[in-house]
């Protein structure tokens, strides 16, 4: 059963940890990014150097992580790719799916 | 703009006492003549759509019998009125006039405060009324605090010479009720044209206008609007109502966005080139319509990602722009911001990164990004970081560029890379 860390965030993303692949994770990018200034300040490591969260969820939740995303793209580009942070567009998804259906054509799909 | 059908303005003006016609919203032809039988023919047939003018538009008929009714509902169910799909029909009794008048509440940008209209002329264009007889508009600024006091509506309405006693009496009423619907529904506009006084006597509304402000959409559950953004007269697309979700339930900045050419027809029509625009700061924004425009492109969306957005908020924002279809480059300038531009570039780094996975968020359209402001050099950075800035199809610029500048660079660069065909 993999390990994961799991949390919604007030701009409704879901932020997903899969903890296993954090122990083998040298630079800690995640939490270093998150404990800047100006940053969220809810993450910190725990005793095997995996990230945990400082504070409740329900805290989370109402605006103790900023959603600025620099845990996400840090981890990508330092660590190993465990966090991935994701929202939900249905009506995004919706017009995408009708373009589809039209034959029209979007840019980045070309 | 979050706007109700007439029919479901009319449900709110009958919490507030304000009387309506008898009738029923259908959506088939069945239930339509059952509605006329059992108010009684004359009925009205009236189209629900989001549009003024309808009546001119040929949304709105008299049916005297079942043939006629018929014929009515054939025309209008599932066919277009003034561009917009019918749906759904109001068949109402028809009333016997004697009197329109006009009564809206709506927000006076000079005052800041709302102000109660009204005319004695209702029935046609308030804006025609006030240009060639100004004397038959009146208005009463309102304290949103106080409200509208009974005396304050009677006052202004007894400035109007063609109404008698009674029937200044109970447009007051209708308006102190008219109040409670503006107020109690956060509304940008309330408008009741005609509101018809009957050979009876009585008073009520014929039609009802009434706009939601966008912004307060998700503090009315019960009127089951979609948040989306200001579309004008035509109702939202989904990508509108998509933006319309960012900021629901999150005040951290905003994010607003608008299509002003959903298909692309008028660019083309034009012979301009259609491209995605943000901007952070409509001012900004203007400037740079000033800019890009006369170099022939033409944003096909209007976005302003301003007061210090969260990076989640500028993803959301920077996927829509992505997902209109046939844009042919992307223009990103903030004004001079004191937002975190950092978090700004966060945002559009991890949507260019999503959207364009085979080549690491590098972008196949000309894509011009400026910033400037709080964190300008760290957002050109993270640029540079996640290897976006090193595509040529990107070009970066920092705190000394102007609005001209970024309009040129995006013209030179596509210039260098335009689509075959476009030229």
């Amino acid at each position: 059963m993999p390990e994961i860390m799991k949390f919604r965030t007030m701009g409704e993303a879901t932020v997903t940890v899969e903890l296993d692949k954090c122990g083998a994770c040298r630079s800690k990018a995640c939490v270093e990014a998150c404990s800047k200034p100006h940053m969220g300040n809810i993450l910190e490591l725990d005793g095997e150097g995996k990230p945990r969260l400082l504070m409740e969820k329900n805290k989370v939740k109402r605006g103790g992580c900023t959603d600025c995303l620099a845990c996400e793209l840090d981890c990508r580009l330092y660590g190993k790719g465990a966090l991935k942070i994701s929202l939900e567009m249905p009506y995004l998804e919706e017009h995408l799916r009708q373009l589809t259906e039209r034959g029209e054509k979007i840019v980045y799909r070309d | 703009m979050a706007r109700l059908l007439e029919y479901q303005g009319k449900e709110l003006l009958k919490k507030s006492k304000i009387k309506v016609p008898r009738g029923e919203v259908v959506e088939s032809m069945e239930r339509a003549v059952a509605a006329a039988l059992e108010i009684g023919f004359p009925v009205m047939v009236k189209a629900q759509v989001f549009r003024g003018g309808r009546g001119k538009a040929g949304g709105i008929h008299k049916a005297e019998d079942m043939t006629s009714l018929d014929k009515i509902c054939r025309t209008l169910l599932g066919n277009e009125v003034g561009g917009l799909k019918v749906e759904k029909l109001l068949v109402e009794e028809k009333l016997d006039i004697k009197k329109e008048v006009y009564l809206a509440i709506t927000g006076d940008p000079q005052t800041r405060k709302p102000v109660l209209i009204f005319s004695e002329t209702g029935g046609v264009d308030i804006e025609e009324v006030a240009r060639n007889n100004p004397e038959k508009v009146v208005s009463q600024t309102i304290d949103i605090l106080e409200g509208l006091y009974d005396y304050q509506a009677r006052n202004a309405i007894r400035k109007c010479p063609g109404l008698d006693g009674r029937e200044m009496v109970k447009c007051a009423e209708a308006a102190t009720g008219l109040f409670l619907v503006y107020r109690g529904y956060d509304c940008k506009l309330v408008e009741i044209n005609p509101m018809v006084i009957t050979t009876g006597g009585e008073l009520l509304a014929a039609d009802a206008r009434v706009d939601v402000d966008d912004d307060a959409v998700w503090r009315h559950p019960e009127l089951g609007l979609t948040a989306a953004e200001e579309a004008g007269d035509r109702p939202s697309t989904l990508l509108e109502m998509e933006a319309g979700c960012i900021d629901e339930g999150d005040h951290r900045g905003s994010a607003h966005f608008v299509q002003i050419d959903p298909d692309g027809a008028y660019a083309e029509e034009t012979g301009k080139i259609s491209i995605g625009f943000n901007t952070v700061g409509t001012g900004c924004g203007l400037t740079l319509l000033d800019e890009i425009v006369p170099l022939g492109y033409y944003p096909v969306n209007f976005c302003d990602t301003s007061g210090n957005p969260t990076s989640l908020k500028m993803y959301a924002a920077t996927r829509i722009i992505f997902s209109q279809p046939g844009i042919n480059g992307y223009i990103f300038v903030t004004g001079v911001a004191a937002q975190l531009l950092d978090n700004t570039a966060r945002g559009i780094i991890k949507a260019l990164l999503e959207l364009y996975p085979g080549t690491g968020g590098q972008p196949n359209i000309p894509c011009v990004f400026v910033f400037r402001g709080r964190s300008d050099e760290v957002a050109l950075q993270l640029f540079e970081e996640h290897g976006i800035s090193k595509s040529p199809m990107v070009k970066m610029m920092g705190r000394w560029a102007t609005e001209k500048d970024a309009a040129r660079a995006f013209d030179e660069l596509y210039r260098k890379f335009q689509p075959v065909g476009k030229e």
